[in-house]
């Protein structure tokens, strides 16, 4: 294979690939990245096997060529080495060159290298997508999504299920759902194409971080197509895949509590910055827990206790308090967690008493939901 | 070196039947654990086995060789295989968790996941309790592969879970026969022979300049240790401590002292075996005359004590010198 590519578009695609490519994989050929390159242009490819970046780059884009091709073919190349090279080469065209052996020349200037390359049948195939499980969702909504409810996965690996993020087509909303066993964070989103049929896939939460770094924060759609083995998120250039969880998510929907006996409204802000304070005691105990109550009048109550360290009250004008009153210790990491995704609007936190799980919610709108286990005390 | 499927066939019969006729009749345990010496194939054996689970065109219960799958395999590339091997010492926690991570992942290529664990007896007990869960309950089509030289050093907890297949130790005799029609001697390949199963490792030590030195030696230590203290102390000075530096080297060492003292006892029984040093049977002759089976017995004792505290760590002229003095009692 044989072609000509201007520097600059290779370093940009270069960059978005290296993304997925570790330098600690078991497999041999992912320490390199996989370019496939025909007439309509080249195809670069790195994964560390859990998740797989491809990026396209056209051979001609607005009227004007980009890659000139001579001849089209396959070949992997150590990540590290040709994106350093690319990088430092002086002029803007990049000559490369694949002879027998898979023998790469790369020229620019007056400067060549030479490197050994790997086969690219050795590479392993992407799934076939097939679009029939398709839908988009805008790109800065699908990074809300991962942000509000990505913190909440499971970090401890006996319950691998956990440490993903399960997301569920059924009724017209995509549902997301990620819980710890001691907190729940739920997303619902409506969509507006639909998929046919009702299934469900595990993330894995680490993917989805990545994701998010990739993704540019604008309004483009992000095509999302989900097979059994991988998903793949798919935007204007780049193609995001990720391996799935295996296992069956456990039914989230009986754990949040229908009916509830104290609500409090509150504003979200004031409440995280509350909690903040308040912890900077707790934190020194080992476990970090505030007691919240809602006891008298139109003020809510947080405090911690250190008997070592010392103690902190903090009185908070809340908007509304209903029902029984109320006592209740919580992990202020949890609540701050959840309030931070919750993003500083007016929250509506429902209790169903101090020994049960309550849930937060925007006072705004339905989609949100964070549930978390109170703590027992006394 | 890679083997041939024959060959592998004719080292193992038993294990490959069973492993054939349990893939043809799709009756695959989901964790198996090879056991067998060092060298009776259990590596060679996993490696066909592994391509032949993955192979998309097997032959009559033997992998292709040809399809994408067992290409991806040669080349150390297939996705969908873990191979865990003891990090240093052990096998640590850490590696089984990325394990359970990874295995629990769904593959890049559907089908089967695999992951071989080589050594399996170095995982300490947190490695092996982590394991436990996941061995247990594992995802579907996920197949587990422990291989190990010392079954009793496995958990009994790991050992319940899996599927023992027992690798028959080769017979010596066949292996003396191989190495002598290769155009070693009698004498080296009766000593290698005791050392190691495999007969490409017994070749590479009886060309090993640095073993037929460390064989010498030996029998001029166990000739001194009868005789003369002194004598014995002295030679662990000036030429043991400085040849067996590694702690493998002395632990070849031992092994090789361990049997001689088994050969004078063999002689003296009477028995017909083959001895590890025919070359010295005149001599273990002499000597199983002068001995008792109650002072070879504690001799014998001795070097296997020897053996123990060198896998704990002790110093190795002391060692090395209590052994000494061991030997002279009785």
């Amino acid at each position: 294979m044989k072609f000509e590519i201007m520097r600059e578009r290779l370093v940009e695609g270069l960059n978005d690939v290296m993304k997925a490519v570790s330098s600690k994989t078991t497999i041999p050929i992912l320490t390199g990245i996989k370019m496939d390159v025909s007439a309509e242009g080249m195809r670069l490819t790195g994964s560390d096997s859990d998740i797989t970046i491809q990026t396209f780059i056209p051979a001609e884009e607005d009227g004007k060529q980009i890659i000139r091709v001579i001849e089209g073919g396959s070949i992997v190349l150590q990540a590290k080495v040709f994106g350093e090279i690319i990088r430092k080469l002086p002029t803007n065209e990049v000559e490369i060159e694949i002879t027998g052996n898979f023998q790469t020349h790369i020229r620019s200037g007056k400067s060549e290298f030479h490197l050994i390359g790997l086969d690219a049948m050795d590479y392993p195939q992407l799934p076939d997508i097939q679009d029939d499980r398709l839908f988009t969702i805008p790109a800065d909504l699908l990074k809300t999504i991962i942000r509000e409810t990505v913190f909440a996965v499971s970090s401890s690996e006996t319950r691998p299920v956990l440490t993903g993020v399960h997301w569920e087509v059924k009724d017209g909303e995509l549902v997301c759902v990620a819980t710890d066993s001691h907190r729940l964070a739920r997303r619902k989103t409506k969509l507006e194409t639909l998929p046919e049929g009702e299934y469900s896939v595990v993330i894995p939460g680490k993917s989805l971080t990545e994701l998010n770094k990739i993704l540019d924060d604008n309004s483009e759609a992000v095509e999302i197509v989900m097979t059994n083995q991988q998903v793949l998120f798919k935007s204007k250039h780049i193609l995001f895949f990720s391996r799935l969880l295996e296992g069956n998510y456990p039914d989230t929907s009986r754990l949040i509590p229908s009916e509830h006996k104290t609500t409090v409204t509150v504003n979200g802000r004031s409440l995280l910055q509350a909690i903040d304070r308040a912890s900077l005691l707790a934190r020194e105990e080992r476990n970090n827990v505030v007691r919240f109550s809602a006891t008298s009048g139109s003020d809510v109550e947080v405090s911690s206790n250190s008997p070592e360290v010392g103690k902190v009250e903090e009185q908070l004008q809340a908007q509304s308090i209903e029902g029984e009153e109320l006592k209740i210790s919580f992990s202020a990491k949890f609540m701050m967690d959840a309030l931070k995704a919750i993003d500083g609007q007016d929250v509506v936190i429902q209790f169903t008493g101090a020994m049960r799980p309550f849930i937060l919610k925007s006072a705004l709108d339905d989609s949100i939901l964070q549930l978390i286990l109170p703590v027992r005390t006394y | 070196m890679q083997k041939t499927i024959e060959e592998i066939q004719e080292m193992q019969p038993v294990v490959m039947k069973r492993l054939q006729g349990a893939y043809e009749k799709e009756r695959l345990a989901h964790a198996y654990l090879f056991e067998g010496p060092a060298g009776a194939g259990k590596k060679e054996i996993t490696h066909f086995f592994v391509k032949l689970l993955l192979c998309e065109t097997p032959v009559e219960n033997v992998p292709c060789e040809t399809c994408r799958s067992c290409q991806l395999y040669n080349s150390g590339n297939h996705p969908s295989i873990v191979f865990i091997e003891p990090d240093g010492q052990n096998i640590k926690i850490d590696q089984i968790r990325e394990l359970i991570l990874t295995m629990n992942k769904t593959g890049l290529n559907t089908g089967r996941k695999i992951y071989v664990i080589q050594e399996a007896d170095r995982m300490n007990n947190s490695s092996a309790n982590a394991l436990l869960k996941f061995l247990e309950e594992p995802e579907m089509n996920v197949t587990a592969i422990l291989l190990t030289d010392r079954l009793n050093a496995i958990m009994t907890t790991i050992r319940s879970r899996c599927q023992l297949v027992s690798f028959q130790p080769l017979s010596r005799s066949k292996l003396m026969e191989k190495l002598t029609t290769g155009g070693m001697t009698l004498s080296m390949s009766a000593t290698v022979s005791m050392l190691t199963q495999s007969a490409e490792e017994a070749i590479e030590l009886s060309s090993d300049e640095h073993f037929a030195q460390a064989r010498k030696l030996v029998l001029k230590m166990v000739e001194v240790a009868g005789t003369n203290v002194h004598e014995a102390l002295l030679l662990v000075q000036s030429e043991w401590l400085p040849f067996f530096k590694e702690k493998e080297d002395v632990e070849r060492g031992l092994d090789m002292l361990l049997f001689a003292y088994r050969d004078i006892a063999t002689v003296k029984a009477g028995l017909e075996t083959v001895c590890t040093y025919p070359d010295m049977e005149e001599i273990w002759k002499q000597m199983a005359l002068q001995r008792s089976f109650s002072v070879l017995s504690k001799q014998l004792q001795a070097v296997l004590q020897a053996k123990q505290q060198l896998q704990r760590n002790m110093n190795r002229t002391l060692l090395m010198e209590q052994l000494m003095l061991n030997l002279q009692e009785g």
